[in-house]
């Protein structure tokens, strides 16, 4: 059947729109704040005048391609347009500022490949098997992956363990602004109808780094991001020697991950940083210019991406929101994915994951001459850079919900970020935080519905049982390390 | 002006308090919601008691005499005059962003920004701001058909 499909995906009309996708998904990831999401929705009107596998195709490759450009902005100007690519702007950007922009953006794309298209393999053999996995996950075993995901804040938090759980908390505390997930009690909006709808964390990931960057630069009179004029363009068999484990391992975590429906890259991400950072031989530069971090966050993103078809074509099941834009295109050509599609419509199914793998090459060649290009971003004066990502990040903000508060959002944690590095306060926890709470306090709640308010929910089922042990553990583990070395406990300095 | 790490965690601490009094206090208000196990305001105030006591371990801690302080690496007085410029831009942008228009404020906060920082002569600020509004004009605007405020090109 996928031989059948190659045949179909290589037909003139299937790459034509394929590299379309692949292009329009690469802008739109390049461009902060404008998310796939967003492009398919767009995009979707259009395809009515095409066949269902090209524009299927299409909006397929602007969602995975997007992955690949996300990166772009993170690694040279620490805009990372979407929660999946903070953890890659934490290190990218350092790797950039020591004039490595290029090859760190070279491994981003390499590591985009290789993450992608294990994903779509894993896709091809085993979507019905693994399907099954994913239908196991009720709301405990999510408040259970969500409380995993809040551990890693100890890890994230570096030597400033206190700072970094206090930044959480405020993550947190921002989060549950606006209407409570379960019962649609207005909390924390003192009145403000404007603050119903809560406060999205986008804004606030640009303005604790973007903002806050264009505010650490201008106080020192930085003339550019790199003051040298020296900079490589292509990794070096060295930086592939250092990365291609991290790459795999994180796109095997990425793909498992991407099978459960709700757990989204940014979830992914964090992990990925985290379980590199315990298997790297040099875990003190990670938050310093890592190319292994790197490698593992893009590595995670992309695979969690692909990973993410595999409840969609099983039983119809979207994993974020780009996908069930992209359900609601299946559906606009009368097809519903899931058993039925796969006995219905083989042939349109495998064109689809054939063109991934299509699209995975496509994106490979196309993003890799483009590095030199985009490194020379690291060669613009900063004068000039600085209000070109002022005004990006604006529209970025003000594109999630039309509205002015999400700008002002943006400059108030740019404000909050600046003063956050300069006191030593680690920025990526409260990110952490501020991403994870929607998905943590609904689980919560509608896990304790299901029990009749019993927290022994999350020890007596075997999924979250080892999620919870797993977290427990490193929450232990941490704050034995800082007990043992109560220095520590005392910050001087942030690790990430 | 909080010249070291010691001074900058005891305002932490202080702003921290403050804000988790203002959580605690805001979620005593909060309703009982149908439906739930939980209240919704357990979590709210669970967090805000986490701020407040967090804080006061910040300031008790910055008070302890085992603490290695250090310098904050703060701009000297050229520096400060930048970052309020900046500031100052990005807040005059947003508040006239409405008013004016996206693609005006643009524009002037653009040329404005490159002719004050980068010293560059007036017609390149100026070049750079027309470039770039065109470019988000053409490709926001016009292609992705983005609907930013108009202000008053809006006519």
């Amino acid at each position: 059947m996928l031989a059948q499909g190659f045949a179909s995906a290589l037909s003139p009309i299937n790459l034509l729109f394929a590299l379309i996708g692949c292009i329009a998904g690469t802008l739109v990831g390049v461009l902060p704040g404008l998310g796939p999401t967003a492009a398919i929705a767009m995009l979707l009107p259009l395809t009515t005048m095409l066949p269902p596998a090209p524009a299927i195709i299409m909006m397929a490759a602007i969602y995975y391609g997007a992955m690949y450009g996300g990166s772009t902005t993170a690694i040279l100007v620490n805009i990372p347009g979407e929660a999946s690519s903070v953890p890659t702007a934490i290190d990218g950007y350092q790797l950039n500022q020591q004039g490595r922009g290029g090859p760190t953006l070279g491994i981003s794309a390499i590591t985009s490949f290789v993450a992608g298209t294990i994903g779509v393999v894993g896709l091809t053999f085993f979507a019905p098997l693994l399907s099954q996995v994913a239908l196991a996950f009720g709301p405990p075993e999510y408040f259970a992956l969500a409380f995993l995901g809040l551990s890693l804040i100890i890890s994230l938090s570096g030597r400033a363990l206190v700072k970094g759980i206090l930044a959480a908390a405020f993550g947190l505390l921002t989060a549950m602004i606006g209407l409570d997930p379960l019962t649609g009690v207005a909390r924390l909006t003192f009145g403000q109808p404007l603050l119903m709808a809560g406060i999205e964390f986008v804004p606030i990931i640009m303005g604790l780094f973007a903002i806050s960057e264009v505010l650490l630069n201008v106080e020192s009179s930085v003339r550019g991001i790199l003051s040298d004029q020296k900079i490589e363009w292509l990794p070096s068999w060295q930086d592939l020697k250092e990365t291609w484990a991290a790459m795999l391992r994180s796109g095997f975590l990425g793909f498992f991950m991407g099978l459960i429906p709700g757990c989204s890259p940014a979830v992914t991400s964090f992990m990925a940083y985290d379980m590199e950072k315990r298997f790297s031989k040099h875990p003190e530069k990670f938050g310093k210019g890592a190319m292994d971090a790197v490698a593992a966050v893009e590595g995670a993103n992309n695979a969690t991406a692909s990973g993410g078809f595999v409840p969609l074509f099983s039983f119809g099941i979207p994993s974020g929101p780009a996908l069930a834009v992209l359900l609601g295109g299946f559906m606009m050509y009368g097809l519903q994915p899931g058993p039925r599609l796969m006995t219905e419509q083989p042939q349109l199914l495998w064109t689809i994951i054939a063109s991934m793998y299509i699209g995975n090459v496509m994106l490979l060649i196309l993003n890799l001459p483009l590095v030199g290009v985009w490194a020379r971003m690291a060669l613009i004066p900063f004068p000039i850079l600085g209000p070109l990502i002022v005004a990006f990040t604006f529209i970025g903000a003000y594109s999630l919900r039309f509205q002015m508060l999400d700008i002002w959002i943006v400059l108030l944690f740019g404000v909050i970020g600046y003063l956050m590095r300069k006191f030593g306060f680690p920025v990526a926890p409260m990110v952490l935080a501020a991403v994870l709470a929607k998905m943590l306090e609904t689980a919560l709640m509608q896990s304790l519905v299901i029990s009749q308010g019993s927290a022994l929910i999350f020890f007596t089922r075997p999924i979250s049982v080892v999620f919870m042990i797993v977290a427990l553990f490193f929450i232990a583990r941490g704050v034995w390390l800082q007990i043992r070395t109560p220095a520590a406990n005392i910050a001087l300095e942030s690790d990430v | 002006m909080l010249k070291t790490l010691r001074a900058g965690d005891g305002a932490s601490g202080v702003f921290l308090i403050v804000v988790g009094a203002i959580a605690l206090a805001a979620s005593t208000t909060i309703a009982a919601g149908a439906g739930g196990r939980l209240h919704p305001r357990t979590l709210p105030i669970a967090i805000g008691a986490l701020l407040v006591l967090g804080g006061a371990w910040l300031i008790v801690r910055a008070r302890s005499k085992q603490y290695q302080d250090q310098a904050i690496d703060w701009p000297d007085r050229a520096g400060w005059r930048n970052w309020y410029a900046a500031l100052a831009l990005m807040a005059l942008y947003a508040a006239l962003m409405q008013a004016l228009g996206f693609i005006t404020t643009t524009f002037i906060f653009i040329a404005a920004f490159i002719w004050y920082f980068g010293k560059f002569k007036p017609w390149v600020a100026l070049a750079w701001g027309f470039g770039t509004v065109a470019f988000i004009y053409l490709l926001f605007i016009r292609l992705l058909q983005m609907e930013l405020p108009a202000g008053w090109l809006a006519f």
